[in-house]
C-alpha cells in the first residue's frame, strides 16, 4: 500500500502540498491516518510548471530515501511552485519481498510522454499474470519500460491504450485507456483463476487532464485477511476550490467556483470536513483550463 | 427553563419514565449566546444536546469551504446523537442562531453506564439507533426521490457452524471481542447465504446482514451508488433497525458469503452486536452525508 496525491489548479508552492499540512504527504511516511502501515520505500513526484523548459513534460524527482527525512526533497519543495502535480509515497510489505530501487518508484513516466501514473494497491499474484500481459503492451512502450512491477505494467498498459503516448490528452481519453487496461487485467485474472481482492487506485495525469480511480478487483474476496487493501476499500478523497492555501489556521481549498482540484489517498489535513470521497468503483475526471470540467464516472468491468 | 431534561427526553420513543429520570440525572445545563457554537464539525464529541429554548442552525462544510444548511432546530429538539453511538468526531457545525439553552448528556458518563449494562443507557442507545435509522432513510429519499422497484427478497439460507463464523470474522473490529459463547449465540440466531454478483437481497422483512466475504452495495432507484459493504461489515443496519425496507436496492456487488440475523440474539452477544450496530448506523450516515456533499460540490462547480 502507498499514499499519493494529484493536483491541478492555480500555482502552489510544493511544500504547501507535501510538507506543511498536518497530514501532508511526507507525514504519511510514518503516520498515515487511514492506512495502518509505514511507507518507507521511497518518494516520487511529477510536477508541471509553465516556466519549465518543455513545459508540457513534467519535472520528475525520485528518491529511495525515507521521504520524511529527505532534505533534498524538502529544499526543492520550499522553492518550486507547481500548477500540476502527481506525488507518491511508496509503501511495501516489511518482509523483504519487494525490490527497493529508483526504477520502481512512482509516478511512472516513459521518455517523451507527459502521461504519468501513480498507483495505490497491488495486483494479487502478479507474477502469474505478467507473461500474459506482455502481448497487450505496445512494442515501443515495452522497449522503454525500466521496471517489472505491477504498477509499472499498469502504466505501460494505459500508455498502450492511448492513441499517442506523446499526447495531448483529455480526461475522457485517459479514462478510456484505464478502463481498457482494467478489462485486460480482468480477463487475465479470469484466465489464471485469480480472484483475490486487488486494489488499483490510480492517479493518472499529463498535467492538463487528470483521472483518479478508486477501484478494486473482487473486493472482499480472500481466504485469510491479507492486508488492509483486501479488507477495506482503499480510500481516494478529493476537494475542489479556486485556491489551496492556509486560511483560518487550516490548509484547505477555498472559493466555490472551483478551478482547482486536489485528490489524495487520504485528506492532507486531519480535519476532513472539506474533503469528499471518490465513490468505490468510480473515478474522478478533471480537465483543467479556464473553465475546468469535472465529473464522476463509474467503472464497469 | 420551560421544562426539564426528563421532559425533553419524552421526544424519544421507547424510554420508560424511570429510564428518563435516570438519564436526566446525567444532564447538565448549557447556555450558548447567539452566534456561538455548540460544536463544530470535526470537534471531539462531548455529549448529546437537548434544546430547551432558542434556535440552532446545523450546517455541513463542503469542498471549496462552502456550507450547506442541514437543519434549523428549536425547543424540544436534540442534536449530536451520533456521539453516543460511536463516540466519533462531530459531523456538522451547530451554531446558535439565537440565544440557546438546554441540557447536555455527557458522553463519558453515558458510556460508563452503557458499558455497565445500565438499562436506561441501553434504552437510550436503542432509541437513538431508531432515530438515526429514520434520518438515514430520509437522506436517501432526498438524494434520490424515486422509490425502488419491489424485490422478492433473498432465497432461504442455511445454518452455519460457529467455528466457520469465527474463522471468517474474528479478525474484524468488534468481532475481535467475541468469545466462544458469542460465536455459538450468533450461529444459533441466523443463517448463512451465498450469492452471486448482481443478485438482489432486499425485499421482505429486512435482516441484519453480516458480510463474511465479497461485497454488497446499496443503490438508489436512479442508479446512484450509496454504500458499499465489505467483509466484517454490518449491512442493512438502518432497514433492520426500522423493521422496514430502506428506499434503495441491496445488491451483491462481488460474489459474496453473508450471514443474516432476523433479530439480535439475547444476552451479552446481543448487546455487543447492538453497540456495533450503533456504530454501523453512524458510519453509514456519515458516508451518505459525504455522498450528498460530493453531489453538492460537483453541481456547484
Amino acid at each position: 500500500m502507498c499514499r499519493m496525491l494529484g493536483y491541478i489548479g492555480a500555482p502552489v508552492l510544493l511544500e504547501h502540498l507535501v510538507v506543511r499540512p498536518d497530514n501532508a504527504l511526507l507525514n504519511q511516511t510514518t503516520d498515515a491516518q487511514l492506512l495502518a502501515m509505514l511507507n518507507l520505500a521511497g518518494f516520487g513526484l511529477a510536477a508541471w510548471n509553465d516556466d519549465l523548459n518543455d513545459a508540457h513534460l513534467p519535472l520528475t524527482f525520485h528518491s529511495t530515501n525515507v521521504a520524511v527525512f529527505d532534505a533534498n526533497l524538502r529544499a526543492l519543495a520550499a522553492r518550486l511552485k507547481v500548477r500540476s502535480l502527481v506525488a507518491h509515497l511508496r509503501g511495501v510489505p516489511l518482509d523483504g519481498s519487494a525490490t527497493i530501487n529508483q526504477q520502481s518508484l512512482h509516478p511512472f513516466q516513459l521518455a517523451g510522454s507527459p502521461l504519468v501514473l501513480a498507483h495505490n494497491g497491488d495486483l494479487a499474484e502478479f507474477g502469474r499474470m505478467r507473461a500474459a500481459l506482455w502481448p497487450h503492451i505496445k512494442p515501443d512502450v515495452a522497449k522503454a519500460m525500466t521496471a517489472l512491477t505491477d504498477s509499472a505494467f499498469l502504466h505501460a498498459l494505459v500508455l498502450s491504450n492511448v492513441d499517442d503516448p506523446a499526447g495531448p490528452f483529455t480526461a475522457e481519453a485517459i479514462f478510456r485507456a484505464i478502463t481498457a487496461t482494467f478489462a485486460t487485467i480482468r480477463r487475465v485474472r479470469a484466465d489464471h483463476g485469480i480472484t483475490r481482492s486487488s486494489s488499483v487506485n490510480l492517479v493518472v495525469s499529463d498535467g492538463r487532464a487528470l483521472v483518479a480511480t478508486r477501484f478494486t478487483f473482487d473486493f472482499g474476496r480472500f481466504e485469510k485477511p491479507p492486508f488492509q487493501g483486501g479488507i477495506e476499500f482503499l480510500s481516494q478523497w478529493f476537494t475542489i476550490g479556486d485556491r489551496y492555501a492556509l486560511a483560518d489556521g487550516e490548509w484547505k481549498m477555498t472559493g466555490g467556483r472551483g478551478a482547482g482540484t486536489l485528490v489524495a489517498s487520504e485528506p492532507l489535513t486531519r480535519d476532513v470536513s472539506t474533503w469528499v470521497e471518490v465513490p468505490e468503483y468510480g473515478a474522478l475526471l478533471v480537465d483543467s483550463g479556464e473553465a475546468p470540467r469535472r465529473r464522476i464516472e463509474m467503472i464497469d468491468c | 427553563m420551560a421544562q426539564d431534561a426528563e421532559q425533553a427526553l419524552m421526544r424519544l420513543d421507547g424510554l420508560s419514565a424511570p429510564e428518563r429520570a435516570a438519564l436526566a440525572r446525567l444532564a447538565a445545563d448549557f447556555v450558548v449566546p447567539a452566534g456561538g457554537a455548540l460544536f463544530r464539525q470535526h470537534d471531539q464529541s462531548d455529549g448529546l444536546y437537548l434544546i430547551d429554548s432558542g434556535t440552532v442552525a446545523v450546517t455541513g462544510r463542503t469542498p471549496g469551504d462552502g456550507h450547506v444548511a442541514l437543519a434549523q432546530l428549536g425547543p424540544g429538539a436534540m442534536l449530536g446523537e451520533f456521539c453516543l453511538l460511536d463516540g466519533g468526531r462531530r459531523s456538522a457545525d451547530a451554531l446558535a442562531a439565537t440565544d440557546c439553552a438546554g441540557w447536555r448528556l455527557d458522553l463519558a458518563r453515558f458510556a460508563g453506564l452503557q458499558d455497565a449494562g445500565d438499562p436506561a443507557a441501553l434504552a437510550l442507545a436503542a432509541a437513538l439507533r431508531a432515530q438515526v435509522a429514520a434520518r438515514s432513510a430520509d437522506l436517501v429519499r432526498a438524494l434520490s426521490p424515486a422509490a425502488p422497484d419491489a424485490a422478492a427478497g433473498p432465497p432461504p439460507g442455511a445454518g452455519l457452524p460457529a467455528d466457520h463464523l469465527a474463522a471468517r470474522l474474528q479478525t474484524f473490529p468488534g468481532f475481535d471481542q467475541f468469545g466462544p459463547a458469542d460465536w455459538a449465540a450468533l450461529a444459533a440466531a441466523g443463517h448463512g447465504h451465498g450469492a452471486a454478483r448482481g443478485q438482489r437481497l432486499d425485499g421482505g422483512a429486512p435482516p441484519l446482514w453480516i458480510v463474511l466475504r465479497g461485497a454488497l452495495m446499496w443503490q438508489a432507484a436512479d442508479g446512484l451508488q450509496l454504500l458499499v459493504h465489505g467483509p466484517g461489515a454490518l449491512a442493512g443496519s438502518a432497514a433492520f433497525v426500522a423493521g422496514q425496507p430502506w428506499p434503495a436496492r441491496l445488491l451483491v456487488r462481488e460474489d459474496a458469503e453473508m450471514f443474516a440475523l432476523p433479530a439480535l440474539p439475547a444476552g451479552a452477544t446481543g448487546q455487543r452486536l447492538a453497540r456495533m450496530l450503533g456504530s454501523a448506523l453512524v458510519r453509514d450516515q456519515r458516508r451518505l452525508t459525504r455522498v450528498r456533499a460530493r453531489l453538492v460540490a460537483m453541481e456547484a462547480a
